[in-house]
């Protein structure tokens, strides 16, 4: 298995030397040196494995590959369960097949990451927003892998725990805990390969006859993030725009702006849409499974916020949408 | 016994002051224990916890009572229990598994407060269904563009550039 190992790392070559200079015995590096690696790794390892995510009582099953070759980043996903849906991204473009309703959407990838990749810079905003610790070692997936917590310094988001593959700092697991430590959603490799280059054809549309499927292009966020206008002028420290999009209303009862703010492993949704004829009373409330819902009306608009965070991360954010186009903020 | 000071207890909401007396009456007067047991057993019922309440709290004051002090070490927290997921999961690898209940871990508090100071807990039920209900198709829509969501739920009702 060393032999593997010691080949790995001479074959690719291309992770940071500190990384790679290291043996498993060393010390283990301090917690933002090995965010970076966990956030390296995920770029520049190849991997191929199922991963499962769990939350509010339910779990998807998808299995991933990706391949990393002279600074080549490709990956795939399949869901196993439900509709079937299939990722594609190729460096920064990505490809999402709906073979149910005949539809592909193109998209840059940016602002947009999936498990194992769930760690991305700026890595700093870890340190600045959650106490970092490197706990203990666990198994995920039958790999040996380090624990590095993460706890909020605030009290406007949940604590996170991550495991890493050991020699490759490969992310195999998170879990996101509740208020009083409780696991409330989790991805985690039940099987995964690290280190084989998966073979290029697999990263092959499985579906053929597409040109006549409806294709949409999602425009990227780009150099005008506040295109809409909207904001949440006061977002808890660390929460940037990483989403803002128009879209539908599951059962297409009208349009919404939607913008998703992010601290790096949170995420909170805030949508805003005209306050139609039906008035919604004012609610600030938490949900089952740790979601945190506010919405209030405020003058022609209702805002409507739901996260993964405590009740007063959404309750703060809510309050602080303005539109920056607006005549009268 | 003061049902407000009660609830906002339960929601950690009370004043410190307040605290010590209300927890020396609980631990006297009957009643408070009771209501107090009441209301913990309202709120599992609205959050369709598995009920498994009984009326062992009096049983275990009692044996407590009886038993010499023990000093021993605080106990590490145990961490979240994972390993018999895992053990579940890795069978997952072809499969068309949908639905999944957090059966190893403890009631999910994140899902209380059902009650405030002000709410009496009945009253705190239609509200919380309700936001549910009105909370759906938002929630829906946030998973799809949470990073640690699934895939099977990435939409394609997107419409376009915000606009203005």
């Amino acid at each position: 298995m060393k032999a593997v190992w010691i080949a790995f790392w001479a074959g690719l070559g291309l992770l940071p030397l500190g990384a790679g200079a290291e043996s498993p015995k060393e010390a283990v590096p301090d917690p933002v040196t090995l965010l970076q690696q966990l956030s390296t790794a995920a770029q520049q390892v190849s991997y191929s494995g199922i991963f499962v995510f769990q939350h509010d009582g339910s779990m998807e099953a998808s299995r991933v590959v990706h391949s990393y070759d002279h600074g080549q980043e490709l990956s795939r996903i399949d869901t196993l369960n439900g509709p079937p849906r299939e990722i594609l991204r190729s460096n920064d473009e990505m490809r999402c097949y709906f073979p149910d309703v005949r539809s592909i959407r193109l998209q840059r990838a940016e602002g947009r990451h999936f498990f194992p990749a769930l760690i991305v810079p700026p890595l700093q905003a870890y340190a600045d927003n959650y106490e970092l610790f490197v706990t203990g070692q666990d198994r995920v997936a039958g790999h040996d892998c380090q624990i590095i917590a993460l706890r909020p310094r605030d009290a406007l988001r949940f604590a996170h725990e991550v495991c890493a593959d050991l020699p490759s700092r490969l992310l195999l697991r998170e879990v996101t805990l509740g208020p009083h430590g409780e696991p409330i959603q989790m991805s985690v490799f039940t099987e995964v390969t690290i280190g084989t280059h998966p073979d290029p054809a697999q990263f092959k549309p499985a579906y053929s006859g597409t040109d006549s499927w409806r294709q949409d292009t999602v425009p990227a966020l780009g150099a005008d993030p506040d295109h809409s206008g909207w904001v949440a002028s006061n977002a808890p420290p660390g929460f940037h725009k990483v989403v803002e999009v128009r879209r539908t209303l599951p059962g297409g009862s009208g349009a919404v702006t939607h913008l998703v703010y992010s601290d790096g492993l949170a995420s909170v949704s805030v949508f805003i849409e005209p306050a139609s004829g039906t008035t919604r009373a004012d609610r600030a409330e938490s949900l089952p499974n740790a979601l945190s819902y506010y919405s209030a009306r405020r003058d022609e608009h209702q805002i409507t916020v739901v996260g993964e965070v405590p009740l007063s991360a959404v309750t703060q954010i809510g309050q602080s949408v303005i539109n920056l186009r607006s005549p009268h903020p | 016994m003061n049902r407000e000071q009660l609830s906002a207890l339960m929601d950690g909401e009370l004043e410190e002051t307040q605290e010590p007396p209300l927890l020396a009456r609980w631990s006297t007067d009957g009643d408070t224990a009771r209501v107090w047991n009441e209301y913990h057993l309202i709120g599992d019922v609205l959050r369709e916890h598995h009920i498994r309440h009984t009326c062992i709290g009096t049983r275990v004051s009692r044996a407590l009572a009886d038993e010499p002090t023990v000093l021993a070490p605080a106990r590490r927290p145990p961490r979240p229990a994972l390993p018999r997921w895992l053990a579940v999961a890795a069978a997952v690898s072809a499969v068309a598994v949908t639905t999944w209940t957090f059966q190893n871990n403890p009631p999910l508090p994140g899902t209380a407060p059902a009650f405030t100071a002000t709410a009496p807990a009945p009253v705190a039920a239609p509200t919380q269904v309700a936001a549910t209900t009105e909370a759906g198709p938002y929630v829906q829509m946030h998973r799809q563009w949470s990073p640690l969501s699934g895939f099977q739920t990435v939409d394609y009702t997107t419409e376009g550039p915000p606009s203005r």
